[in-house]
């Protein structure tokens, strides 16, 4: 029965190319600016790290100014202080944790025989990789003992590592940052979280930073940040140490909490903390230390655009409007093949087939406009790359948005056929039969 | 005209009749018009944010980082030296160096304050460009009163050097933001976060602040100090019109040429960093233009569906009505005005959708609320838009013989 309604819905097609080429632009066009918004929308909102997100948090410490609070919502600042990094490192309750700031260096080969490029750097502790549980080719990070230390030892991404090293392992030996000799530990594989969560800094979508570096580093070299750093009150800054000691926020802090009682004796941990270093005369604002998990994170952050959500919310619209207009040309068609329908039922076909066959003629449609869509989208996502530029990692149909057009391309010419096939088996054949 | 409307009733009776494809379309309109009226809207409220000038002569503005890597470098001595020889290259009109670069989307900002006696909710948000003597020929900014810095008003050093009394230079809006009398400006005194004492020693015309999104765009100040580190630092170099795609490379190579021990890195056209940092908007725009051609595309050729159509159903009609002693201009007009009822009542409908959607956009998001300005002209559109798109048919519908009418189907 498929098939015989399909040849026949196929021949339909046919006898009317320029009304099915309509319509099947018109779904085409309706799913391909749909799917174009809605990519750009999914890969924004993507989960970066989807088996943890919820038991990696971000913490914030209300560290603000009396009188304005950080955002006007009420939020923390979302970085610390190094002083309260340096105290949080001290607990044992989080599994894993780490505070950390992006820095850069010029990276050399350890003789300097090729001229050196310039990296950017993440500034952080051991725990780092196995928090954000990063893929390694070759070697591994460090421990607790080289992030006190500041041993110049470094953690290459793949793409350095390919750069200098042609791809080999370089575990053991050494290159240069701004020209003093660090010995290579570990290699990482691919990878590319997206967004990149867990630095507020910068743009959502870049990349991780090329080299990583013992925490203890940062302050031995008096390296700086390469993101913001904020304040709020007046302070005399006058050494590096009056830096480290003062208000200024510019680190961020992730801590691993597996469960809801390891979370809820890390909130309490903090929030003493802070009562500790409020009888200090510091903190002065009302307690309001936050953990965020990664998606909580995500969305105070913004990361997917308001206009991302604008364009997601008119491009419906748009394919509203074109089932409207699909609709309105459906009609036209089945009410004009009135006779034949009339032909069908007198030789006993029942209303219920007859919505069948026109149901599989109005899928076909579907279908077609469906890849037309995919087609269009996938022309439209360059186009948006090439609008945007930089958004490269983003912008890439996967095989759950294919079946999410295919799905809604078939599910909403169905919607707007099924109106027109009730209609046209509500005429009674007989007075259109004897019409002929 | 008159007779157009005096149609409009019969016209009106028969639609009700048959009015599946009719209320179709209008629904068609009224989202259209929802759609067009908002989108042109933000569009146009991107084009004129693009359209700001940073205060910065864009087109002939180039800048550069420098990282030296060999400890035990003098960043001083390097600057001065490398600035002298910038300076020495015919086609350079000047150069200088600032700690971030308008529209560059990094920087720092901080409050400024009419009197040293801070309270909380005082002073003005102020984006603070750390820079030197040769700022306003280097950024080619507009200096309206006062003077530029003098080169022994500018002090540099490690990190306290951006922290001290200096001279500074204001934007004409944070000028008026803080002496919101008017008067003369220059030769005044305001104060930065702990009570610093900065001296106002000239006004510009325009100086944006590097970010975008910051509501305070306009408000921003140089300072006739700065930090010697490198990560501080930027060479802003602005050449004679024209010049800057053919200076830009051999900046590039003097400056590693003069010390072969340190990386030459982002140069980049201020022209350049603007259109990045507007990417978004222009992209916004971009996207909400297409998907404007686009819809109004699929809604003509819903209407040119329709109307055909219905030129096909009405052939006997026509035929007869031809017969009666109908002219090929009351056919096209009983079309033309049928379009016009249709586009009017969902235009109807687009009115109230239109405010709808704006609304959610405006509770939902950050976007100021439609200009009802936008709506009127957006009915004109469809109205035009819905009378132009019936004619082939209309036309095709009066060429139909009168014999028509004596035959059958």
């Amino acid at each position: 029965m498929l098939t015989y309604n399909l040849r026949l819905a196929w021949m339909s097609l046919r006898k009317h190319p320029v009304l099915s080429l309509l319509m099947i632009g018109a779904i085409g066009l309706g799913i391909g600016v749909c799917m174009t918004t809605l990519t750009v929308y999914t890969l924004m909102s993507n989960n970066p790290i989807p088996h943890k997100s919820s038991a990696l948090y971000a913490v914030q410490l209300d560290s603000w100014d009396p009188n304005d609070p950080y955002t006007e919502s009420g939020r923390p600042p979302p970085e610390l202080s190094y002083r309260d990094a340096q105290a949080l490192m001290e607990s044992t309750i989080p599994k894993r944790q780490a505070a950390m700031f992006k820095s850069g260096f010029a990276l050399q080969d350890a003789e300097a025989k090729q001229p050196p490029f310039t990296v950017l750097a993440r500034v952080t502790y051991g725990d780092f990789f196995g928090l954000f549980e990063v893929p390694f080719l070759f070697g591994g990070g460090w421990d607790r003992s080289a992030d006190r230390n500041a041993q110049q030892i470094v953690v290459l991404s793949k793409e350095i590592n390919d750069k200098v090293f042609g791809g080999a392992n370089s575990v053991g030996k050494n290159i240069r940052l701004d020209d003093r000799e660090y010995r290579v530990v570990g290699v990482m594989d691919h990878w590319h979280p997206s967004p990149k969560f867990y630095d507020p800094n910068n743009g959502d979508f870049d990349d991780p930073e090329e080299v990583y570096v013992p925490f203890g580093l940062g302050t031995a070299l008096e390296l700086t940040s390469y993101g913001n750093t904020n304040a709020w009150k007046p302070e005399k800054i006058n050494s590096f140490q009056d830096f480290l000691n003062s208000e200024y926020i510019w680190i961020q802090f992730w801590a691993e909490l597996p469960d809801a009682k390891t979370k809820d004796d890390y909130q309490a941990y903090i929030d003493q903390y802070v009562l500790e270093q409020k009888k200090l005369g510091r903190f002065p604002r009302p307690l309001n230390n936050r953990l965020s998990d990664v998606m909580k994170w995500m969305d105070e952050r913004e990361v997917v655009t308001d206009d991302s959500r604008v364009l997601v919310g008119l491009s419906f619209l748009f394919l509203a409007v074109c089932l409207l207009n699909i609709v309105g040309l459906l009609l036209a068609k089945f009410l004009g093949k009135s006779a034949e329908i009339a032909l069908r039922r007198a030789v006993g076909a029942t209303r219920w087939q007859i919505v069948q066959k026109h149901l599989v003629e109005v899928g076909l449609i579907g279908l077609l406009g469906g890849a037309l869509g995919l087609l269009l989208a996938f022309g439209g996502l360059r186009g948006v790359k090439a609008l945007y530029g930089g958004y490269d990692h983003l912008v890439q149909l996967d095989g759950r948005l294919l079946l999410i057009a295919v799905g809604l391309a078939l599910l909403s010419s169905l919607a707007a056929g099924l109106y027109p096939a009730w209609r046209a088996v509500q005429l009674a054949p007989a007075g259109l039969l004897k019409t002929q | 005209m008159k007779k157009f409307f005096l149609e409009a009733g019969p016209v009106l009776r028969a639609l009700t009749r048959s009015r599946a494809g009719a209320v179709l379309i209008a629904l068609q309109c009224a989202i259209t018009l929802a759609i067009l009226t908002n989108a042109i809207f933000i569009i146009q409220d991107r084009v004129r944010q693009m359209a700001r000038p940073s205060g910065v002569d864009s087109e002939n503005v180039f800048s550069m980082r420098v990282k030296p890597y060999k400890p035990g470098f003098n960043l001083a001595n390097d600057i001065d030296r490398d600035m002298a020889a910038i300076r020495a290259m015919p086609g350079i009109v000047d150069a200088g160096v600032i700690n971030s670069l308008p529209l560059s989307e990094g920087g720092s900002s901080g409050r400024i304050y009419q009197s040293p006696d801070i309270k909380p909710g005082d002073g003005q948000f102020t984006a603070n460009y750390y820079t030197d003597d040769h700022s306003l020929g280097s950024l080619g900014l507009k200096l309206v009163e006062g003077r530029g810095f003098l080169p022994e008003e500018v002090k540099r050093g490690d990190r306290t050097a951006d922290r001290g009394e200096a001279s500074i230079i204001l934007s004409q809006t944070l000028a008026k933001k803080m002496f919101p009398g008017g008067g003369p400006v220059a030769g005044k005194t305001l104060y930065t976060d702990d009570g610093t004492a900065q001296h106002v020693v000239g006004v510009v015309e325009r100086l944006q602040a590097p970010w975008i999104s910051f509501g305070e765009l306009e408000q921003a100040m140089l300072l006739s100090q700065y930090r010697l580190e490198p990560a501080y630092l930027v060479y802003v170099i602005r050449s004679q019109p024209g010049q800057r795609n053919a200076l830009m490379p051999q900046v590039e190579k003097k400056l590693q040429e003069l010390d072969p021990d340190r990386i030459i890195r982002s140069p980049r056209t201020q022209s350049e960093i603007e259109s990045d940092t507007y990417a978004s908007y222009r992209a916004m725009a971009v996207i909400l233009g297409t998907v404007i051609v686009l819809i109004v595309a699929v809604t003509s050729l819903g209407i040119i569906g329709l109307a055909s159509f219905n030129v096909n159903v009405r052939r006997k009609q026509i035929g007869t009505r031809r017969a009666l002693g109908a002219q090929k201009g009351d056919i096209i007009r009983y079309f033309l005005v049928e379009s016009w009822l249709i586009t009017t009542g969902g235009a109807l409908v687009g009115v109230g959708l239109s405010f709808a959607l704006s609304w959610w956009m405006v509770n939902t998001f950050d976007l100021p609320p439609l200009d009802w300005r936008y709506v009127p002209v957006g009915v004109l559109f469809l109205w035009v838009l819905g009378q132009i798109a019936v004619l082939a048919p209309a036309r095709r519908a009066a060429e139909l013989p009168p014999a028509l009418a004596t035959r059958s189907a």
